[in-house]
């Protein structure tokens, strides 16, 4: 047999230790064989291993009906009357397990987990704290002031349990996401920065965004897996200008248009009229057109650059003019129903947002989750079940 | 049948066999075959068409299918039932029915009650605290000190104590005051603590017309009288939590509509009051010798200033129509009393 044919049949070990064991000053000619034999199969298995990192894309299905969620919604509106807003907390939960288990990923739904009790646990401090800022606001500025000054400092650390709660009752497979963010982040993030941008007339504004952003997806866990995010600030600013731009521009042309006449409206302090109304109703366009440009370019560019390491990757494909006419049409429907077509504007945005996003999982990411997860401190567990709380009104 | 096994920690699952007996539920798996009664289960409770979910002790979860067999024996123990009424076509369109009807009777007297009932248990203090406050507030930011000589102020302030005299209501020490309006115009108002404030603005368009003053004192007196501001204020607190709970969690969008319905809401309580206000002058414009004409004439001079007001636009005012509120007085002149 040939040697060239004889070789065609080892594998890339036998390759490595022929060449090793092979006379190269007697056998010039084999030696080249085998090296270009070697050369081609490591060639091949690279390109193996590189398609095996390949993810393999899922799009994300929203499986709610209008007419289904109708029913629900429905009877969990008059019970919550009936009750006097109590039973709200169940109904949450209630609209919260609808929308998540019937969003399917690689055939798989996700689920919410909260039990109702916690909801109003955390509803009742929300209430109290809400009703005290508004008796204090009465009765003296400086309480208020006092008041405002401590919410401040304890606002973000409210916001990062309310992220971590609403994280932690989620799951997919059986997995928990989380979130790691801490305080003296989260202060910078939503206290010191935002109010920094006040010193640039809000020109910063987007960089202040893109940090939020930043903060909440990068300490946000599926499992043990923390989330990668690179975010672009020029994106931001990009974005952000040609929205606030675009915005601008609308209510100006309506504002033409409309021909709203503001000395009239000042002249006629304290009671409404056809200017005032014309003036919401341009406010109201210009402010769909400019949060459906901000909403569809930075979500898009969120879930493009984040990414779970060696598990998933995600993609986002939302139109502007698709969120425009998803937007425009929800608000529609909620005037013609006289806002009893809530169910449906609910179901339409979900079913919207599910068919524009796709999941990149990674082959093997079966195996990873679970090598990490088993490292996974159960105590650590049982310490955050104690805060389990999100103190939030709604 | 089918079913799908989550292992616990793990994204790891596998289809299952689950076969149901009368007291257990049996899982075959691979490897073995697993028993469990139904009291070790904790199951979701049922809703809409979505799969069963159990989350077994280990922690283990099990997904099924909703099918008849498996939706009895795992509702068997459980007695609220609201998903029957969420899937019961007569129970929807009751609920279509009820949940306006219900809306109405709590905007229109619940909530004036829990007003009420909060206005009563209110400790005065914090009516005079912020009395105090509100009056600083507007002070610092909108109105300035009277420009009327002082002649006219005394004067005015001395002739409408004698006639707060007439009317008053002993719990309540009520004091008259004069600003400027500003931005307000012509305006008065009434602070819980019993504090009355008429801005130059109005004397000036009634030409110190006593009589169209008097009439205007006993509206903001009425306001004083049956705690208009405690009401108002704890009304619009549960209307926005209300609303907020019947509503939900909400994006930029739906948040515009609702935001409008709530102003239209907490509008109706206001105007209601205002014309609770007007009524309690109304009958009791006699003791100080009016009577209603001379309410509709200051409620006239106050119309000479101001445009026509349109259906759409009573919905988004605080006061109802002055021309219904002339109306209401001149009516009231013709009713017997």
């Amino acid at each position: 047999m040939d040697y060239k044919d004889k070789i065609q049949h080892y594998t890339l070990p036998e390759l490595k230790d022929a060449l090793e064991s092979v006379d190269a000053a007697t056998y010039p000619e084999r030696e080249a064989l085998l090296k270009t034999r070697i050369g081609l199969l490591e060639a091949s298995q690279q390109e193996q291993e590189r398609e095996q990192q390949k993810p393999v894309w899922h799009q994300v299905v929203f499986n709610g009906r209008g007419k289904e969620f109708f029913g629900i919604w429905i009877v969990n509106v008059l019970l919550t009357i009936l009750t006097f807003g109590i039973y709200s907390a169940w109904a949450k939960v209630r609209t919260n397990r609808y929308f998540y288990s019937n969003t399917e990923l690689d055939g798989h739904t996700f689920t919410y987990l909260a039990k109702p009790l916690q909801i109003l646990k955390g509803r009742i401090i929300a209430v109290v704290i809400f009703v005290l800022y508004i008796v204090l606001t009465q009765i003296s500025s400086v309480a208020a002031g006092i008041f405002i000054v401590a919410w401040l400092f304890v606002s973000p650390w409210l916001i990062c349990q309310s992220i971590k709660f609403n994280l932690r009752m989620t799951s997919y497979r059986n997995i928990q996401f989380n979130f790691t963010g801490r305080y003296v982040q989260a202060f910078c993030v939503f206290i010191v920065f935002p109010i920094a941008t006040l010193f640039t007339l809000y020109l910063t504004l987007p960089w202040a965004l893109k940090q939020i952003d930043n903060f909440i997806v990068s300490n946000t866990k599926f499992g043990n897996k923390q989330f990668a995010t690179e975010l672009s600030t020029g994106n931001y600013f990009a974005v952000f200008y040609v929205a606030a731009l675009s915005g601008l521009l609308a209510f100006t042309g309506l504002f033409f248009a409309f021909g709203i006449d503001l000395t009239a409206m000042f002249e006629q302090s304290g009671s409404f009229n056809f200017s005032t109304i014309a003036l919401f109703a341009a406010y109201a366009v210009s402010f769909v057109i400019a949060s459906s440009y901000y909403s569809a370019k930075i979500r898009n560019h969120l879930f493009n650059h984040s990414q779970l390491a060696n598990l998933a990757n995600f993609e986002s494909n939302l139109h502007f003019a698709g969120l425009l006419w998803l937007r425009t049409s929800n608000l529609l429907i909620l005037i013609f129903t006289l806002g009893l077509g809530l169910a449906w504007v609910k179901v339409r945005k979900a079913a919207y947002l599910a068919a524009h996003t796709k999941v990149g999982i990674l082959p093997g990411a079966e195996l990873s989750l679970r090598n990490e997860l088993s490292q996974s401190s159960a105590t650590l567990d049982e310490v955050a079940d104690v805060f389990d709380v999100d103190v939030s009104l709604v | 049948m089918c079913a799908t096994l989550f292992k616990v920690d793990s994204a790891m699952c596998s289809v299952v066999d689950v076969s149901l007996h009368e007291r257990y539920l049996q899982i075959d798996t691979d490897e073995e075959v697993q028993l469990y009664e139904h009291q070790q289960l904790t199951v979701s409770p049922r809703l809409g068409r979505l799969d069963r979910e159990v989350l077994l002790p280990s922690g283990d979860k099990l997904v099924i299918k909703q099918q008849a067999a498996i939706n009895e024996w795992l509702d068997c123990h459980i007695h609220s039932r609201v998903d029957k009424l969420e899937r019961n076509p007569i129970a929807i369109f009751s609920s279509l029915l009820l949940v306006p009807l219900m809306l109405f009777i709590v905007f229109k007297f619940i909530v004036p009650m829990i007003g009420q009932a909060v206005a009563l248990a209110t400790p005065h203090a914090f009516a005079e605290y912020a009395s105090k406050h509100t009056l600083n507030v507007l002070d610092y930011g909108v109105l300035a000190p009277s420009t009327l000589p002082n002649s006219i102020q005394t004067e005015l302030g001395r002739h409408l104590h004698t006639q707060l005299q007439r009317v008053e209501n002993p719990d309540v020490t009520y004091q008259v005051l004069f600003r400027q309006g500003n931005a307000l115009g012509p305006n008065a108002f009434a602070l819980p603590d019993g504090t009355i404030i008429f801005t130059d603005e109005l004397i000036k368009l009634v030409d110190q017309e006593t009589r169209l003053l008097d009439a205007i004192l006993l509206h903001e007196l009425g306001h004083v009288a049956h705690q208009h501001s405690l009401r108002y204020m704890a009304e619009v607190l549960s209307t926005t939590l209300l609303l907020e709970y019947i509503l939900g969690d909400m994006g930029g969008v739906i948040e515009l509509f609702f935001g409008v319905s709530h102003t239209v809401i907490q509008n109706q309580y206001s105007q209601a009051l205002e014309t609770e206000a007007d009524n309690f002058a109304l009958s009791n414009l006699h003791k100080i010798g009016l009577d209603s004409n001379d309410f509709a004439d200051a409620f006239e001079a106050l119309a000479s200033i101001s445009k026509d007001e349109g259906e759409l636009e009573n919905l988004l005012s605080t006061h109802p129509r002055l021309k219904e509120r002339i109306a209401n007085a001149r009516t009231y002149s013709k009713s017997p009393q």
